[in-house]
């Protein structure tokens, strides 16, 4: 069995060992591939540029920059006006209030029951413990302590006998308070006499008692018919009452009456007409008055649609020794707003807002503890008011355009030299204001920062001051005028050719620079601009002498699937150049932090420019090929790249001609490919 | 290590019939062979095979590619000039566990015998030109500004085991016949076929010109272990041995005759198609997030074929087929004639001639070979028996291990059996 077994366990044995581990068989191929292509034309080459072809095709570049504009906002502002007043009550009255009571005769006369209805004669009599006769004005007031008002005692004699005497006492019932104390005489039967009180000071509760101290009677002539029933009336009559305080139920009256004039300040500009585009009045009413009061405001001389401002609300009763507060905005959007005062035709004032404010207590029939102490604060405020349209006259104003820098941005990420055939320059100022205007260039100072060079723009064409006639309306239609610069007024072809990357400006615009004309015709709008631009349009017929164009793309190798089975390449950088221009170009390898570790042209090859006719027009596109190496340890570096800078240098033909035009047909293709050792396994 | 797998056929040698008829009884696996003149004993056999060859490629490039070590530019150049317009190259990988029963008669009838195999083949075929080879092998770079046509390979792999059930019947004329037939399973299936294959590549790599028409049929995932199959389908042998003459013997037969029904994936690319890499509309795209990866992933997609999953094929079975003729020289010697292929297969028919001489205790065989995947190869083979053991070495590409740069072709073969 051994001798089986044995040769059997190394034929397994050698089968097994012969099971191969699995493993990849590695060899190095040369691979030429396309990577990527595009055809340039000159606006990829030029930033944010508008390139107009002309009718031979010929590019012109046209641009526009902004360098100051001004809304209404900066012109004219319309204040937040607030007015806080605080109204005590003007006048505070209690109703007139009568009442009446009566003294039949069997309460003086102790017989007249029994022989009322008898002739019979009636001695003199003198009775001072008369019953006080109850006073009840509680249908009226409670309490109150009068600042004036008067009250009318009159006594009717209904008795058949003369009233000799009568000593009559009015008092307060709760605290027997005497209010006023008189003498009636001789009032003969059927007459009535009166005499009134001055309750100026005087404190009267609702409760009041007639006390007559003393009743005298002459005795009757003869006999007389008996009626025991027959009255002595007493009236009391209050009138006029205003207290100082009272607790009381009010009648309607009104307590603030008021007209006010606000006048705007508006910092120069005298204005007669306002629209409003939007806005709104704040009202804010704290009261301690604990009644409730209606407020009615009104602007006469702000309309809508024809219909003045009026607005009614109603403030709530302060609460015992509290305050009520009411709060609400009124929108006055869309109203047209007459500022030539309380009565414009006559006043024809300027900036003067007229409103009027009432405030009214209406009875509610409910006790009011009301005094000439309490107070309404009104707050009003005119807010946010923002015109749509404003006429009058703003004035002589002027206004500071800079000192300020643009960043100019046309030749970004660019150097060297690049000469145009001819630029042509406008300045060109709107004036959407209706007012007329001038305008004087300080300065205008081209800079290139990165080689601290500068120009100023100088010439006859930029000397001013520059007359700015105002804009119409309606419809609003702005004023422009237009500064051409060229190179027979002005030095801006140098000012250009210094590839400035920021330009200081500093220009002052004055209003009014004649004065005030009389007429209250200046307007302004929510439209209205005044605008300053720069205008450039630049025949593209140049001369570049080593005009370098940079710019830095992402490009991180590391990150690209498979890039570790690249060994080595060459990045043949294939350019078919319709551009009478040629290009050096060089790349460079950076890092995260954009230090350049390396480069990859090295041969010194360049695009070459594409060859022209005697015309300086391009025939043909012409071919170049730029090498790009990555071998050896520059392939290590690639594998480290995070961004490349790709740099060209740019120079037209230096025979041939001077300046060379661009056409709009003119087209530079690119196409990159790479000719790289792969790393294949199988 | 060269894997060791069964013998699936043999090459049957005879010494002369009286005193020689001793020694091809000796042998237990030419117990076919119609020399023999006693039938021996049962036997079991385990063997396995490992060879690799090609017309064109030297063995040096067969020998790191069947290794997967690193193949430098000087082979790959070396081997590049070598290549025709029409190459092959295969090999195989194989093992068989087999008993052949001598002993128990089937249905009771004196010269029926049963036996049984159970093995495993692994062959590669391929046929390419010399543009694809280069292509592959070396890069587009040299057909800069010209076309690459590489039209017209294919490449067919088939991994299976199978199990037959066989029944040899003895003629009385000492000729005999053999059938056996079972179940074959399927493990990995690969094709690939480029009707089309040409590229373009533009001056300075500027573009390139595609122009396919390829297909592949691949199983869907590598198996790990053997348990994992892609199909089943049927494998069936027949051999028949004679005697034209005393001193003559003839063998014809096939070996795994059948088919597999697959289930793999379908990958189809009918495309003429320009790349002309990335196109940047501005060049400001190059700073994109992401730009590399886009531009990467925009020429996978043109790559990409069409793929239909999950398709059920069939495909015949590499079959062995051979004819052969023995004849005795002298007492201890045979001189033998081979025509073999495997069929379904790149492989051109293959001519043998072969000596073989019987010593004391073991024998020896030298081929020449020629045709097949290769050109010429000289091969050696060495049988060893002690009392009831068996060795079996062979040697293919003696030519190829001796001078590997100027011959292809090399594998070996290694078989025991024990009789009982």
């Amino acid at each position: 069995m051994k001798k089986i077994l044995l040769p059997l366990i190394a034929v397994t044995v050698l089968i097994s060992a012969c099971k191969r581990e699995q493993q990849f068989s590695r060899f190095s191929t040369n691979i030429l591939a396309p990577i990527a292509n595009t055809s340039l034309d000159l606006g990829d080459l030029v930033n944010d540029s508008v390139l107009v072809p002309d009718a031979n095709g010929a590019l012109r570049l046209m641009y526009d920059y902004e360098l100051y504009k001004a809304k209404l906002a900066d012109y004219f502002v319309v204040p937040d006006t607030q007015r806080q007043r605080t109204f005590s009550l003007q006048q505070l009255k209690l109703a007139d209030q009568e009442i009446t009571s009566s003294v039949p005769l069997f309460l003086v006369f102790n017989q007249a029951i029994s022989l009322h209805g008898s002739s019979a004669p009636i001695p003199a009599m003198s009775i001072s413990n008369v019953a006080e006769i109850p006073i009840d004005g509680s249908a009226f007031f409670k309490e109150a302590t009068l600042n004036s008002g008067t009250m009318e005692l009159t006594i009717e004699n209904g008795y058949p006998v003369e009233l000799k005497t009568l000593i009559f006492t009015l008092r307060n019932e709760t605290d027997k308070s005497v209010i006023q104390t008189d003498t009636f005489t001789n009032i003969p039967p059927g007459t009535k006499q009166t005499k009134i009180i001055n309750l100026a000071g005087k404190n009267v509760y609702a409760s009041m008692e007639a006390v007559p101290q003393l009743l005298e009677t002459y005795a009757s002539n003869g006999a007389v018919t008996i009626n025991a029933y027959a009255t002595t009336s007493i009236t009391v009559a209050v009138k006029n009452l205003k207290p100082q305080t009272a607790i009381a139920k009010f009648p309607p009256q009104s307590v603030i009456s008021e007209d006010q004039i606000v006048v705007y300040e508006f910092g120069g500009p005298q204005v007669k007409y306002m629209d409003v585009k939007s806005g709104r009045i704040r009202f804010d009413v704290v009261s301690t008055v604990e009644e409730e009061m209606n407020v009615d405001y009104r602007i006469p001389y702000a309309t809508k649609n024809g219909i003045p401002f009026h607005e009614t609300f109603k403030v709530p009763p302060a609460p015992a020794g509290g305050t009520a507060r009411y709060t609400r905005d009124f929108d006055i959007s869309g109203y047209k707003v007459d500022l030539r005062g309380k009565n414009p035709a006559l006043d024809d004032t300027v900036n003067s807002f007229y409103n009027v404010l009432d405030v009214t207590i209406d009875s509610t029939g409910i006790e009011r503890n009301i005094s000439l102490n309490d107070s309404i604060y009104v707050y009003l405020g005119l807010l946010d008011i923002i015109p749509s349209y404003a006429q009058g006259y703003f004035g002589q104003s002027v206004f500071d355009i800079g000192p300020a820098t643009l960043d100019f941005d046309f030749f970004q990420n660019s150097s060297g030299s690049l000469s145009f055939e001819d630029i042509d320059v406008s300045l060109i100022l709107k004036n959407g204001i209706g007012a007329d205007g001038e305008v004087d260039f300080n300065q205008i100072i081209a800079r290139n920062t990165p080689q601290s060079k500068a120009v100023q723009l100088t010439g006859s064409g930029l000397a001013g001051p520059h007359l700015l006639s105002k804009a119409t309306y309606p419809p609003l239609t702005p004023s422009t005028k237009v500064i051409n610069l060229n190179s027979s007024n002005s030095n801006i072809k140098p000012f250009f050719e210094l590839f400035p990357d920021k330009i200081d400006y500093d220009i002052k615009l004055r209003t009014n620079p004649n004065g005030f004309n009389g007429l209250y015709n200046d307007f302004i709008t929510d439209q209205s601009e005044f605008s300053a631009a720069l205008s450039v349009d630049v025949p593209m017929s140049v001369a570049a002498d080593e005009l370098t164009l940079m710019d830095t793309v992402n490009f991180d190798f590391a990150s690209m699937e498979r890039s570790d089975k690249i060994l080595e390449g060459v990045l043949n950088i294939v350019a078919d150049n319709g551009f009478p221009l040629q290009a050096k170009l060089q790349i460079y390898l950076l890092n995260e932090n954009d230090f350049i570790m390396d480069s990859l042209v090295t041969d010194g090859s360049y695009v070459a420019a594409a060859p022209t006719d005697a015309n300086g027009v391009v025939t043909q596109k012409l071919r170049s090929v730029v090498k790009a190496k990555a071998l050896g340890t520059k392939m290590e570096t690639l594998r480290y790249t995070k961004k490349i800078l790709i740099k060209a240098v740019l120079d037209t033909p230096k025979t041939g001609g001077t300046y060379w035009k661009m056409y709009k047909s003119y087209t530079f293709d690119l196409s990159i490919s790479g000719d790289f050792i792969y790393d294949q396994n199988y | 290590m060269i894997r060791i797998t069964k013998l699936l056929f043999f090459v049957l040698l005879a010494q002369s019939v009286q005193a020689q008829d001793s020694l091809w009884n000796r042998y237990p696996d030419m117990y076919k062979n119609p020399f023999r003149t006693v039938m021996g004993s049962s036997y079991v056999q385990v063997g396995g095979e490992v060879w690799l060859n090609g017309n064109t490629l030297n063995n040096d490039f067969l020998y790191k590619l069947y290794n997967r070590s690193d193949l430098s530019n000087d082979v790959i150049e070396a081997n590049a000039q070598k290549t025709k317009m029409k190459n092959l190259v295969g090999g195989e990988v194989s093992w068989e566990l087999a008993y052949h029963n001598l002993k128990y008669k089937v249905l009771k009838k004196d010269s029926l015998f049963w036996n049984l195999r159970y093995g495993f083949r692994d062959h590669t075929s391929a046929n390419f030109s010399d543009v694809l080879f280069r292509l592959i092998g070396q890069g587009n770079k040299q057909y800069e500004g010209d076309t690459a046509d590489a039209s017209g390979f294919n490449f067919i792999k088939q991994r299976f085991d199978y199990f037959e059930l066989g029944i040899t019947k003895i003629f009385s004329n000492r000729s005999n016949l053999s059938v056996s037939v079972g179940p074959a399973r399927g493990m990995r299936y690969s094709e690939v076929n480029g009707q089309r294959f040409s590229l373009y590549t533009e001056s300075y790599g500027t573009g390139m010109y595609w122009d396919v028409n390829v297909n592949a049929r691949l199983t869907p995932a590598l198996e790990s272990t053997l348990a994992d199959f892609h199909g089943m389908g049927m494998s069936a042998s027949v051999e028949f041995n004679g005697l034209l003459s005393a001193n003559g013997a003839y063998s014809v037969g096939v070996k795994n005759f059948g088919f597999i029904s697959w289930t793999a994936d379908n990958y189809t690319k009918v495309d003429t198609f320009q790349y002309n890499g990335w196109n940047l509309p501005s060049w400001s795209d190059l700073n994109t997030e992401g730009a590399g990866q886009a531009a990467y992933d925009s020429v996978e997609q043109m790559f990409v074929p069409k793929k239909d999953s999950a398709v059920r094929s069939s495909s015949a079975l590499p079959a062995y087929f051979y004819a052969a003729y023995t004849m005795k020289v002298g007492e201890k010697g045979a001189a033998g004639f081979k025509y073999d292929q495997v069929l379904f297969t790149e492989m051109l028919p293959r001519f043998t001639f072969s000596y073989q001489h019987f010593f004391k205790k073991f024998y020896t065989q030298s081929e020449l070979v020629f045709g097949g995947y290769g050109r010429m190869n000289i091969n050696q083979q060495l049988g060893y028996r002690v009392n009831r053991h068996t060795l079996m070495l062979k040697v293919y590409g003696l030519d190829g291990i001796i001078r590997p740069t100027q011959a292809s072709g090399f594998g070996g073969a290694l078989s025991y059996s024990v009789m009982f």
